[in-house]
């Protein structure tokens, strides 16, 4: 297996890239649905075992090796704005993390906010909100960890929150990791007119290790993921990195995936790292309209 | 715009530092070359063959399947390499074979002719497991073949890679070959029939096979085991020889314990520049060596400045820090593989054949390193030494006592020093130390005060030896002073104007912080002797060897972690200064050696400055040891 199997699986999911069905449940906050790391959207948004704290948003598991700081933003067109932090510390032999989430946009519907609205002009201003404390330890060469949310939507003058949990499980094989997660389980948001389902989803993933290939470091992540109303999406991606000093390095990325509503099918960003600052950029293809652009750094 | 580009190419750049080494005086120091006998690092005589012993199966390596021209069998080496059950899986899965069934592999460059030959074996360190290591010596096997030695580098590549508890099964594995080596040269009919010297045995390793010599040494002597005493040992070769190439020491503590050596002939060697073991490790094994039994045997250490750790080895040469190593390490400073081979070639030649072939005018280059600067390649060497006649006067390791030696009838006194006190010896890593405490001792002769010419008396620091201990050494003319020194690079502020209460003994100073020592002034001091009757015989410490400051050395390439990562960008590292009595007799005819009774270290010679002081004693060394002298 090794290896090979896993570019496969990552070429497997290019191939059948391709926009998801439209999505006919609602769900929302839209928040929960959108990226957490620069580094992952650059390669699809599939990061099920990343080992940065921005992980809490993917995998509450991989708290338990990740390291550092994050902070991130992302530009839709129109002004639409995500912002994102996250930090990490040790507790009690595991791994404490913290991560909050913001969104401001405008949205069209007063009932739910879909992710194709991302980047349109809505007559409604809107915003959500993440916030989500995570612990996660090692057991029996597992990793588990769960996060406790509080998630907030308001579109016009309409607002909810409501509590959340996610909860995750990884295991360190083939030089690399697989992931296993469920996110957003809790009670219906209200909204102006009714209730809506959060986005519940299982993930399933793999992020290898960095193999060396001459000067330049390669690896590779993928990710398929079930969303509440049975869409099935998937993306994978790749990395390719070089260093020419101890602790400094430039990164390539690059992604396709099995878009999900509202997405393009593919992903792709540059990063490059200076001993312990890390200054990432990404770029998603967008349903429909021009892409957004997304600008991270980690702090070690 | 140019502003952005420049901080970007800085920010791109990371904090690199320049290349920064140390002025090299090595013009100066190797100027002359004192023995006639042929280069040791240039081949000899012997035409040379080579061929290859082992399993005969190995799936790996067709030298170890196909091609071998002495089987070998297997040997259980579990009681000795500690892995998990995953690791001892996949080793399997790579080698085929487990560590219960390791195999004895090893490549052999030997003489033609019909012998007996010493032999030598030596071991790779870790690396790489499927970068294997063993041909990497292949230099040293054609040089020592040609020169009458069989040289049998082993293969230990198969406890290589990530396992951390393998040093003792590199020592047992490298005594299992000599078993082999005892069956090669009963059997009628072998390659090997009747054509080892059987005393005359050496033994050599490299890096963790570096460390591993001394554990070998020890276990040649036990009847068990130390950490499974079930296990029997029962080997008693004559080991004449042991050689460490850049060794770590102390990885494997056999009972716990960093073991005592004994009565062996030793070299060690170090490179300032060394990527992997960036610290001079076997400068300990060296001072743990001790000769007990009355016979000759000889120590000796080399710290090379510009050496690496892996150019000793063909296959590792300047990857210490693996494959992109040069991301990490600043490979501009390094000799090039060509001259630390050379120097190994030399060095190691040349102290096997004073120690198997005992070729005794081979003996006066590890007393000095003048004796041979035109075979050294031009770099700069610091040297200890010390022989089995050596008798201590002080080693500081004893007791707290700064006023006694180490042996009864020495007492220690100190004029006018800034600073006085024993302490241990660093090494580069933080909280690494070289096991041993030396004397620190630094002065500044200058008076504060707006008279920058006013000058105290220089600080001295003296021995003083009873007549029932000179007796007992049986000083004489041929006995030598020995010492070891460093000097630092700390000098302590100017002594307070006289007039206030401060005491004889110690000098008032300027409580300002040590100033670092400006490079430009020569270090140097004078040694006077005086015997019972008072005469008076002095010579400049510098007649007898350099007198430098530490080395500068920068490993790394990022100036940040080099700081982070070494307690100092140097290594103290003392130089072995032997002084032959009857050249303190040259210059002062009347001062009498048998009657010795001071040995001091006057501070005239540079203002101020602050020197290391370790191993002071006097030996009666062989005479063939001594000539020719510079």
């Amino acid at each position: 297996m090794a290896v090979r199997s896993r570019w496969v699986l990552v070429v497997l999911l290019a191939a059948g890239a391709e926009r998801a069905r439209a999505q006919e449940y609602p769900l929302a906050p839209l928040i929960a649905r959108l990226p957490g790391s620069t580094r992952a959207l650059a390669m699809a948004n599939a990061d099920m075992g990343g080992r940065e704290s921005d992980v809490i948003f993917y995998n509450p598991a991989q708290l338990a090796v990740a390291h550092g700081s994050d902070a991130s933003a992302e530009l839709y067109t129109h002004g639409d704005l995500l912002a994102t932090l996250s930090t990490e510390t040790g507790l009690a032999g595991g791994a404490l993390g913290v991560g909050v989430q913001s969104l401001t946009f405008s949205s069209a519907s007063d009932t739910y906010a879909s992710p194709t609205e991302l980047g349109t002009r809505g007559p409604l201003a809107s915003s959500g909100l993440i916030l989500a404390a995570g612990y996660a330890h090692s057991l029996f060469g597992f990793r588990a960890g769960a996060n406790v949310k509080v998630l907030q939507q308001q579109i016009g003058s309409a607002s909810d929150t409501r509590a959340a949990l996610d909860a995750g499980l990884s295991y360190d094989l083939w030089r690399g990791t697989a992931g296993l997660s469920v996110q957003n389980v809790g009670p219906d948001l209200r909204t102006f007119n009714g209730h809506v389902s959060q986005p519940t989803q299982a993930n399933l993933g793999f992020s290898s290790g960095r193999y060396e290939a001459g000067p330049l470091d390669l690896s590779a992540a993928a990710t398929g993921s079930v969303l509440r109303g049975r869409t099935f999406v998937a993306g994978g991606g790749g990395e390719v990195s070089y260093s020419w000093l101890d602790g400094y390095a430039v990164s390539a990325r690059a992604g396709v995936r099995r878009a999900a509503e509202g997405e393009g099918p593919w992903t792709a960003g540059v990063g490059i790292s200076a001993d312990r600052f890390e200054l990432d950029y990404a770029f998603e293809s967008r349903a429909g309209r021009p892409g957004a652009h997304r600008i991270g750094i980690h702090i070690r | 715009m140019g502003a952005v580009v420049a901080l970007l190419v800085a920010g791109l750049g990371g904090c690199t530092q320049s290349l920064k080494l140390s002025a090299d005086d090595s013009g100066t120091v190797l100027a002359r070359q004192l023995i006639t006998a042929p280069n040791p690092g240039e081949p000899g005589p012997y035409r040379v063959r080579y061929l290859t012993y082992g399993s005969g199966t190995d799936e790996r390596r067709a030298a170890y399947r196909d091609s071998v021209a002495i089987r070998t069998r297997a040997v259980d080496a579990s009681p000795f390499v500690k892995m998990s059950p995953q690791q001892a899986k996949d080793r399997k899965a790579l080698w085929g074979f487990d560590i219960k069934h390791a195999p004895l592999n090893a490549r052999v460059w030997y003489p033609e002719g019909p012998g007996p030959f010493p032999l030598v074996v030596i071991a790779h360190g870790n690396h790489d497991p499927t970068d294997y290591s063993d041909p990497g010596y292949a230099y040293l096997g054609q040089l020592l073949a040609s020169r009458g030695f069989i040289l049998a580098s082993i293969d230990e590549n198969y406890v290589n890679g990530s396992l951390r508890g393998e040093n003792a099964g590199r020592a047992w594995i490298m005594l299992e070959h000599l078993e082999a080596w005892r069956a090669f040269t009963d059997s009628a009919g072998n390659p090997f029939y009747h054509k080892v010297d059987w005393n005359e045995i050496g033994i050599m390793g490299h890096s963790r096979g570096g460390g591993a010599v001394s554990h070998a040494v020890q276990f040649n002597g036990l009847a068990r085991f130390p950490d499974d005493a079930n296990v029997k040992f029962n080997f008693h070769f004559h080991i004449n020889a042991v050689v460490a190439i850049a060794p770590v020491d102390g990885q494997y503590k056999p009972a716990g314990k960093l073991e005592p050596i004994e009565n062996v002939n030793f070299l060690v060697i170090h490179g300032s520049h060394d990527g992997d073991v960036s610290e001079f490790m076997g400068i300990r094994p060296y001072d743990r060596l001790r000769f007990t039994d009355g016979g000759f045997h000889f120590k000796s250490a080399w710290y090379v400045y510009r050496a690496n750790h892996g150019q000793w080895n063909t296959v590792w040469n300047n990857h210490d820090n693996g494959p992109r190593s040069a991301n990490r390490l600043d490979l501009r400073a390094l000799l090039t593989p060509e001259q630390q081979r050379q120097f190994g070639k030399v060095v190691i030649g040349g102290f096997l054949e004073a120690t198997l072939h005992h070729r005794t005018e081979y003996l006066p280059m590890f007393r000095d390193q003048r004796t041979i600067g035109h075979w050294l390649p031009r770099t700069m060497y610091i040297t200890r030494f010390q022989e089995s006649s050596f008798r201590l006067l002080a080693n500081y390791d004893e007791d707290v006592d700064v006023t006694t030696g180490s042996v009864p009838g020495v007492t220690i006194s100190g004029d006018s020093l800034a600073k006085w006190y024993e302490a241990p010896i660093p090494l580069r890593f933080p909280n690494d130390e070289q096991n041993t405490n030396a004397a620190w001792l630094g002065w500044n002769d200058r008076i504060a005060g707006p008279d920058t010419a006013a000058r105290g008396r220089p600080a001295s620091y003296t021995f003083t030896l009873s007549d029932s201990l000179v007796s007992s050494l049986h000083v004489g003319d041929s006995t030598s002073v020995m010492m070891s020194i460093a000097p630092t690079r700390e000098m302590p502020g100017p002594r307070r104007a006289p007039g206030d209460s401060a005491g004889r003994d110690r000098a008032r100073h300027d409580a300002r912080a040590p100033i670092v020592h400006d490079d430009s002034v020569p270090m140097d001091l004078t040694v006077e002797l005086v015997d019972a009757d008072g005469h008076r015989a002095r010579l400049p410490l510098s007649l007898f060897g350099p007198v430098r400051r530490p080395l500068e050395t920068h490993v790394l390439r990022r100036a940040d972690r080099e700081k982070t990562e070494f307690r100092n960008p140097y290594e103290i590292v003392p130089q072995t200064y032997p002084m032959p009595l009857a050249a303190f007799v040259k210059v002062a005819p009347q001062f009498e050696p048998a009657r010795l009774r001071t040995i001091r270290l006057l501070f005239d010679r540079t203002p101020s400055g602050t020197i290391v002081l370790d191993d002071v004693g006097l030996a009666n060394m062989d005479p063939a040891f001594l000539p020719p002298g510079p």
